[in-house]
């Protein structure tokens, strides 16, 4: 193993991946250091792991947003990513050593890219069995705009569990081994674990059902040895089937969660009755599919135009694609196509009667919204490989076949001249030309000097690209500032006052845009109608200050428009009152404190008698002395799963003003403890946490033991 | 024919990746809804390139001059609607803005006129061929579209308007507060003076002083000035020039800032020998000449627009 490390990084590793990588963070290097800005989903996953880490590091597992629409559950956005995957602490560990959330996000995302696309060739390496095509699948993916999603969108989060995954299972296919067991386990764990796993589950089962199709002998020889190394190793699969089972745990609960109604996703759910709330309307999916992306518009033209997102590889792929037409018909071939095809099926929705049927009769393709994804997480990589597959094939049939110097050279040139004719095409495509026709009649001239081929092909491969991602980083928004809207203070400090945030106001009159201006992406549904039905004025007058103290609770037993605005008349006036569902509260909740004023009382930090003594995003810890009964209102959003204890009793935590929480205090000194879901949940996610951790552990440990990749290629 | 020459060449061919390729090409071809594909792939093109609105709506408020407006990227949107719709006559129109301020008369010319005449309910296409082609100096063609767009009833151009994607775009930006209809009738005012200019200039003189008088007795019409002023020039074209003074003094009285009511209240003046009164409306006639910049007095009234 150590003789095979320090040959590798010798040698082929840091010439076919180190150095191309280096190359890679050159071109990228704007959004690299962070003078760019990251955009879209890619700064919610980055407030998402920011929140997450930053709460670890204080100890606090984070199960509520209070930052969040007036708060929110946050198992929503710990299954969008996964909480349990250690890589993680990477991030968290930069942080505590004082590198800022900026740049360890940003680190932790270059490690992760590294991290896949080390996988991609370690895949690539197993398939070809050539180093020279091998290495320039790598390059052709390393240098293709899937680097650019990184600061766009959040699929490096599935694809590097995903990429994993399919090295694990070839080795395993080709050496068996416990590690590679192991692999494929973890990897399909942190999968699990988030509450999106139906893109990685959709590409393995149409990998497996096309492999059944295309390769079956080969298939049932690998089910055997996977029985075979079952039976061998019971305990070992015991564990890992239990290991599975703790990995669905979240996100099982999270749709059980989910079926409760406490919390709505009107922006994706819209249009759609069904359920789950987490369903995405058919409207919505076509927001998200191939054709609505535009990823291909500028891929002939306009390339100083390129933004983030947008696809783009070195030409050399196409011409490569063109010029190996000529190679044989294989199964493996067929198999990628297939593949490719049926996934970009997919991604066209409405347009493909396959998605159509999908998304009537499979439940899970109504959860998924962007299915362009497809695209880059197993699209592009099967095209690469199957250009690449081709390009062996070329190189083993046609060396030294001189004749077709013929077809070879007119090809590019007709290449060359059509990419003349398009508007904006950079420069350096000429130097993509070039070089892949340099390369393709070097070997048809008989050359067999691989160091010769692989020169000329990196700089077919590496040139245009990195230009283009130069036109990327130039084209995206300077970093001014924080990224997004989170700040790390929301974890640290309780802030009586909740920070004034202008709503989005429009002078149109018209409510479709009104409405989409308007509209709530995740949030209790009790805020949701609150947020919908109540002027944002009165609303936002009132829960300006989080605590207040109470003497007058009144029953409402419906919320119809005399409600509302009976609400939002006591928010404006900051009236002493609070009101309680009738149907949820007992009796002796709705009642008035003698001696109460015309105004609710605010509780700020100089407050005389009441004091927070402790906070978390999960808990809120208060001394209190009253000299009478009074409710105190916390203008947090209500869920079921909240707990209040009054020195130390527990005793039940009221839906307040039809959104927030309360609780009556009775007269005199008390501890007051608000704490978000139960012992068990925190347990459980803890747990997780360390599993998944002990599980990469046992990996590398074996591998180390086992031998990390023992192939031997034919170069 | 020799099978056992060819058949190898057939069996190569039917063995080789390019095969598989065109069966995948046919069968995509079959399988997918290229239209719907087309369309979406369209939409979104459009929904990329269309820039806010909001500048166009300052312009029409007079809150942004058109020298300070970025028209390229308008200039590309609507070029792109009109590469995917060729028949979206509003669009036209608003190519037709963005060539003329971008200096290229001739286009705008001949893509407003395009407008105007596929498109009747099209009221501001008609509206602005009318002053294009006015300013060209093609008098009987301005005047063609002016009774173009004078036929079109108030009612159908705010329903065109409102049925137009385009003009709902600018509906939709957030600085929009505009009075359409308000904004129309002062489109209409000035095309009344347009037509009446229009024929005032091929000597037209009676229609011109028809016009002009109806427009005066158009209780809608707030500034009659102008018309005054065409009214009494064209009783000079036809020799009422005794007509003609008292009308040129009531444009005098409301204050008229045209060198030529001045110029030829002065002529006709000097004509019956009041040479001092005279010479005093000439010199008010220089003094407003100077700082005119147009040979046609009303010309600011007259400019492109679409609301």
């Amino acid at each position: 193993m150590t003789r095979f490390v320090t040959t590798l990084m010798r040698r082929e590793f840091f010439i076919f991946v180190i150095l191309p990588f280096f190359v890679w963070m050159a071109a990228f290097w704007g959004y690299l250091s962070g003078q760019k800005m990251i955009v879209v989903d890619a700064v919610s996953y980055y407030e998402h792991i920011g929140f997450f880490t930053d709460n670890i590091i204080r100890g606090v597992y984070p199960l509520w947003d209070p930052s969040w629409s007036d708060g929110a559950p946050y198992n929503f956005f710990l299954r969008r990513i996964g909480e349990a995957n250690p890589f993680y602490w990477l991030n968290a560990g930069l942080k505590m050593i004082g590198i800022p959330q900026v740049h360890a996000y940003l680190f932790f995302l270059t490690f992760y890219y590294f991290l896949a696309l080390t996988a991609f060739w370690l895949i690539a390496r197993i398939l070809f069995r050539n180093r020279l095509v091998a290495g320039g699948a790598f390059l052709l993916l390393l240098f293709s705009g899937w680097g650019s999603q990184l600061f766009f969108n959040y699929i490096i989060i599935i694809f590097v569990p995903f990429i994993w995954f399919f090295y694990f299972i070839f080795a395993f296919a080709r050496e068996g081994k416990k590690y590679q067991f192991l692999g494929c386990i973890f990897t399909l764990a942190v999968s699990l674990s988030t509450y999106i796993p139906f893109f990685f589950l959709t590409i393995i089962a149409l990998f497996t059902g096309l492999f059944f199709i295309f390769f079956f002998r080969e298939m049932l020889s690998f089910l055997k040895r996977l029985v075979v190394f079952t039976i061998q190793n019971k305990g070992l699969a015991v564990m890992c089937g239990f290991f599975l089972f703790i990995a669905c745990v979240p996100a099982v609960d999270f749709y059980h969660e989910s079926q409760q109604g406490e919390f709505v996703l009107p922006g994706r759910h819209a249009g759609d009755d069904k359920t789950p709330v987490v369903a995405v309307a058919m409207k919505s999916v076509v927001v998200g599919d191939l054709l609505a992306q535009g990823y291909f518009d500028r891929t002939f033209m306009d390339h100083a135009s390129l933004i983030r997102g947008e696809f783009f590889i070195s030409y050399f792929f196409f011409l490569a694609c063109l010029i190996t037409l000529v190679t044989p018909l294989t199964r493996k071939i067929f198999f990628l196509l297939a593949n490719i095809i049926i996934l970009g099926l997919i991604s066209l929705t409405e347009a493909s009667p396959l998605y159509k049927f999908l998304y009537d009769h499979i439940f899970f393709f109504r959860i998924m919204r962007m299915v362009s994804y497809f695209f880059w997480l197993a699209v592009l990589p099967m095209a690469v490989i199957l250009v690449m597959e081709q390009v062996r094939a070329f190189i083993r049939d046609y060396t030294g076949h001189r004749l077709l110097l013929f077809f070879v050279v007119p090809a590019h040139l007709a290449f060359g001249a059509w990419a003349l004719t398009r508007e904006g095409v950079s420069w350096t495509a000429w130097i993509a030309v070039a070089g892949s026709m340099a390369f393709f009649s070097v070997i048809l001239l008989g050359c067999r000097n691989k160091n010769l081929l692989f020169g000329i092909l990196a700089l077919a491969v590496i040139v245009q690209p990195f230009q283009l991602a130069k036109y990327v980083v130039a084209n995206g928004e300077v970093r001014r500032g924080e990224v997004g809207r989170y700040h790390a203070d929301v974890v640290k400090d309780f802030g009586y006052s909740r920070e004034f945030i202008p709503t989005l106001k429009t002078e149109s009159k018209d409510p479709l845009i009104r409405s989409f201006r308007d509209s709530v992406y995740y949030a209790t549904r009790w805020f949701t109608d609150v947020f919908t039905l109540v002027p944002s004025e009165d609303r936002l007058s009132f829960t300006a200050n989080k605590l207040y103290l109470i003497d007058t609770a009144v029953a409402y037993t419906q919320a119809d428009s005399v409600f509302y605005d009976r609400l939002a008349s006591a928010w404006r006036n900051h009236e002493n009152i609070v009101f309680l569902a009738r149907q949820e509260v007992p009796d002796d909740a709705l009642r008035t404190s003698s001696g109460g004023a015309l105004k609710a009382e605010p509780v700020g930090p100089s407050h005389p008698f009441v004091k927070v003594v402790g906070f978390d995003v999960n808990t809120l810890s208060l001394k209190v002395q009253l000299d009478r009964p009074r409710f105190l209102l916390w203008n947090d959003n209500y869920h079921s799963g909240w707990h209040v204890y009054i020195n130390g009793r527990e005793d039940k935590v009221l839906r307040a003003d039809y959104a927030f929480k309360g609780v009556w205090l009775p007269a005199g000194s008390h501890d007051v403890l608000f704490r978000f879901a139960t012992p068990w949940r925190y347990a459980m996610g803890y747990m997780s946490m360390i599993i998944f951790a002990v599980f990469l552990v046992m990996i590398l440990v074996a591998a180390r033991r086992e031998g990390f990749l023992t192939l031997r290629e034919d170069l | 024919m020799d099978l056992n020459r060819i058949l190898p060449g057939i069996k190569w061919i039917f063995s080789r990746v390019g095969i598989i390729y065109m069966a995948l090409f046919v069968a995509l071809a079959c399988l997918v809804d290229v239209k719907a594909a087309e369309s979406r792939i369209k939409m979104r093109r459009l929904n990329d390139a269309r820039p806010p609105m909001n500048s166009l709506v300052s312009l029409t408020k007079g809150e942004m001059l058109p020298a300070a407006i970025e028209w390229k990227p308008y200039r590309r949107y609507f070029e792109l609607v009109l590469r995917y719709m060729p028949d979206e006559w509003t669009a036209r129109m608003f190519l037709g803005i963005c060539e003329h301020y971008q200096g290229e008369p001739q286009k705008a010319v001949m893509d407003m006129r395009r407008s105007a005449e596929s498109f009747l309910p099209l009221f501001w296409s008609s509206y602005n061929a009318a002053v294009l082609t006015f300013q060209g100096g093609d008098m009987p063609k301005a005047l063609d579209y002016a009774e173009r767009a004078l036929r079109v009833s108030p009612a159908v151009v705010d329903m065109a308007m409102r049925s137009s994607v385009i003009y709902r775009q600018i509906m939709f930006a957030s600085n929009f507060d505009i009075d359409i209809s308000r904004d129309l009738a002062s489109a209409r005012e000035d095309l009344y003076l347009l037509r009446t200019a229009a024929q005032y200039y091929i000597k037209d003189f009676n229609a011109s002083r028809a016009a002009a008088l109806q427009a005066v007795a158009e209780s809608g019409i707030q500034d009659k000035e102008p018309f005054y002023f065409f009214a009494g020039a064209s009783d000079i074209g036809l020799g009422n020039t005794t007509e003609a003074l008292s009308l040129l003094g009531v444009c005098l009285k409301l204050k008229s800032r045209n060198p030529l009511a001045y110029r030829y209240a002065g002529d006709i003046l000097s004509a019956v020998g009041k040479a001092e009164e005279a010479r005093s409306l000439w010199q008010l006639a220089g003094g407003l000449q100077r700082h005119s910049e147009s040979s046609f007095p009303y010309a600011s009234r007259l400019r492109l627009r679409f609301m």
